[in-house]
């Protein structure tokens, strides 16, 4: 069972996101803040992050910056923002990310990028 | 020491107890409040953590879920029904569901939304329409359009004439928002002002329906509201509906200025012709904004009938802007028409060396190149019709012998067309000088004057055409008079061919492709790349294009000019050399038993120690081409 991080402050949207996830077959911890993001990335088993840009203390740009150029990792990344402007979503592809969802997000089509995404690692050619 | 003010201890003492109750009353209220707050804001997110997940779970059934989970869905919403009881708890919920609803689309915010409406939560947002207080009747409307509670149509209607702004305008979107039919309603009942903002909401609002079938929106221009019919006149041009024609035309007289210019737009957007003698009588009593509106239909609708009035326009109006757009709507009908006249830089050339210097935009270049057409004074005269005398017999153009067969006009006039170029005067306005060679003509004997016009074949030049003109005329010796008329010939053929090479040399350069390219080329950096490449790939065309560059200001453009111009007469001159080489060869195979097997040159032909000039000038005194060696 792939294992994903939901880095999302809205308990509301983090917990429904969840739910829809863990009925598709995926196992999802969640993340109130970046802090929580960036300590639940020791858990190796980690799979995929989803987080939402506009995070307390630690936004997911900074996640990104952080996964790709710290920690070295090509660990997928998925983007939530409701500021879906070019230049974010530009930021976050050269930053690194996998993909980008803007808010307001649809649940199923949510789970279907994630299944690219993953889809994606599985084959190993695809990657860079 | 009696001046010495008395300082009451006692009543300072007093003020800074008083002070120091009042600064703790203060920090401790503050205190309570923050607590209240932040135990509301606990109580808050203990209760979106709790209740999330039961929602999700609701949000998300599906009658195929397992047992267990069904069994777990009826208990939540059996325990959300009994809570729902307390005001408390229908109020958070509310709220998350309101909020939970922002972030979310598709068939889970069409989850939330029906829950909303199963917890009978659209009640409290009723209850809200009732309030005093203009933010909760706002918030109340806003969240019955939120979450599409079709029912609350009626009770919103009655807030679409509200005194109160917010309330109206908010109102109207949410009726234009939750019935198909609302823009109807919106648009029969509105009697306040509707603001382009909002009627681009409410535009976009029609646009999101799905299947939406606007109604005829013409029926509202007989409003006698005018925003109204401003709203429904651009409804009409955005949903496209073009027929009303009739309608539409009226509109253009419509007192409002704002109905006029919509009206306008429509008339230019549908192409409704028929609007335009109407306007024609409107123009003049518009305003400037109009007026600029009617020309511009004009010029996009307009036909050749209408350039009078345009043009009327143009000469009469004293402001520039209606002048101007007169024109260019005559422009628009019939391209160029109308040439920039004004505030041209006069550029003047002399032909041999000059060219205009290239503009910085197109526009100004077609400035320069009309000022250069027209001030360019070339030796030819301009080409007219022949005048009214075309009765008379048509006398042969080329001057044979009696060149006094021409009569004055007529002649005049054939050399015009012929382009003959007089650089003397004519016999009466000769100057006194010429008066006297012919003087000095006419006492000279037969002899002399035979030496005379054998002398003047070596000697004489254009300037003695007159001259000549006047011996052939008058001479009675017959050869004489012959040869000076040979003489005349030949000099005019002369002149007219040097007239030619130069009319010839400036237009050449026209047709070079670069005088295009450079034509619209606004930077001196790619006019001098151009420059270079000419020499790269030009040919004689580009010659005589690039001449004028040689005394271009700038000095690097005048050197590369210089330079592409060597370079483009050193390939010319090794093309005519290999022309020659191969025709030599040609020549050579064709005579010479050795030189049969030599065929078309390669790239790797050495032609070192083989000397063509000697083998060809030997074979060439030798060997005359002539019809019988078949050459």
């Amino acid at each position: 069972m792939k294992h994903l991080l939901l880095g999302e402050d809205d308990p509301m949207l983090a917990s429904l996101l969840k739910y829809k996830l863990e009925k598709a077959g995926y196992r999802v911890s969640t993340a109130e803040d970046g802090r929580q993001v960036k300590k639940s990335l020791a858990d190796n088993s980690i799979d995929m992050i989803i987080t939402d840009i506009m995070m307390p203390y630690f936004s997911g740009m900074e996640l990104v910056d952080f996964v790709r150029n710290i920690l070295r990792s090509d660990l997928p990344i998925l983007l939530i923002s409701s500021a879906s402007n070019e230049e974010n979503i530009l930021k976050a592809f050269s930053l690194g990310a996998d993909d980008f969802i803007s808010k307001p997000v649809s649940p199923s089509e949510l789970q279907v990028r994630i299944a690219r995404v993953m889809g994606k690692i599985r084959n190993p050619d695809a990657i860079n | 020491m009696d001046s010495i003010p008395q300082i009451h201890t006692n009543l300072l003492w007093d003020l800074a107890l008083l002070f120091g109750v009042i600064s703790l009353a203060y920090f401790t209220s503050i205190f309570v409040l923050r607590m209240i707050n932040r135990r509301k804001v606990a109580e808050m997110t203990y209760f979106r953590k709790e209740w999330a997940e039961a929602i999700s779970h609701i949000v998300f059934h599906s009658n195929e879920d397992p047992v267990e989970e069904q069994k777990a869905y009826l208990r939540l919403k059996v325990k959300i029904r009994a809570d729902l009881a307390r005001p408390y708890f229908r109020k958070l919920l509310s709220e998350m569901l309101l909020d939970l609803h922002k972030d979310l689309e598709g068939h889970s915010a069409d989850t939330v939304r029906q829950l909303f409406r199963d917890l009978q939560l659209h009640h409290d947002c009723y209850d809200k329409l009732k309030s005093m207080r203009w933010p909760r009747i706002s918030q109340g409307i806003h969240e019955l359009t939120q979450m599409q509670v079709l029912e609350a149509y009626f009770p919103i209607t009655r807030f679409l004439n509200d005194r109160r702004s917010i309330i109206r305008k908010q109102s109207e979107l949410a009726i234009v928002e939750l019935q198909t039919e609302g823009i109807n309603y919106f648009l029969n009942t509105t009697r306040s002002a509707i603001s382009q903002w909002q009627q681009l909401k409410m535009i976009e609002l029609l646009e999101q329906k799905t299947d939406y079938q606007p109604p005829a929106f013409k029926q509202w221009l007989l409003s006698s509201h005018t925003d109204t019919v401003l709203f429904a006149l651009r409804l009409i041009l955005h949903f496209q509906q073009n027929d009303g024609k009739k309608s539409i035309i009226e509109l253009s007289k419509h007192i409002d200025f704002r109905v006029r210019h919509e009206a306008l737009r429509c008339i230019r957007d549908f192409g409704f012709e028929d609007a335009l003698p109407l306007l024609e009588k409107l123009f003049k009593g518009c305003d400037l904004d109009l007026k600029l509106d009617i020309l511009d239909t004009f010029g996009q609708l307009g036909s050749t009938e209408d350039i009078e009035f345009l043009e009327n326009c143009a000469a009469q109006s004293k402001d520039f802007l209606i002048a101007s757009k007169a024109l260019a709507a005559i422009n628009q009908i019939e391209p160029d028409r109308v040439l920039p006249s004004v505030n041209l830089e006069s550029v003047k050339l002399s032909y041999a060396n000059e060219m205009p210097q290239w503009a910085d935009d197109r526009q100004s270049f077609e400035v320069a190149e009309v000022s250069f057409y027209e001030e360019v004074e070339f030796p030819v005269k301009t080409r007219k019709p022949l005048k009214s005398k075309e009765a008379k017999p048509e006398e042969p153009l080329e001057p044979n012998f009696e060149l006094n067969l021409l009569d004055g006009d007529l002649e005049d006039q054939v050399e015009e067309q012929l382009g003959v170029v007089h650089t003397v005067k004519p016999l009466e306005e000769s100057s006194a000088q010429e008066e006297d060679y012919k003087l000095f003509y006419q006492r000279l004997d037969l002899e002399e004057r035979r030496n005379f016009i054998r002398n003047f074949s070596y000697l004489g030049n254009p300037r003695e055409l007159e001259l000549l003109e006047y011996i052939v005329e008058f001479e009675t010796d017959d050869e004489t008079q012959f040869q000076a008329f040979q003489l005349l010939k030949s000099i005019q053929a002369d002149t007219r061919a040097a007239t030619a090479r130069v009319v010839e040399e400036v237009h050449e350069s026209e047709h070079s492709i670069f005088y295009q390219l450079i034509e619209f080329t606004p930077d001196n950096d790619l006019k001098k790349n151009l420059i270079q490449e000419a020499g790269a790939i030009g040919d004689r065309k580009e010659i005589a294009f690039l001449k004028p560059f040689l005394t271009n200001e700038d000095k690097l453009i005048s050197k590369l000019a210089s330079r592409a111009v060597e370079r483009i007469e050193a390939r010319l001159l090794e093309v005519s050399e290999e022309d020659e080489y191969a025709w030599r060869l040609q020549i050579l195979a064709k005579y010479s038993q050795e030189a049969q097997a030599i065929s078309a040159p390669e790239e790797d032909f050495e032609v070192s120690g083989f000397d063509f000039q000697f083998d060809l000038n030997d074979f060439a005194l030798n060997n005359e081409a002539s019809p019988k060696n078949g050459v």
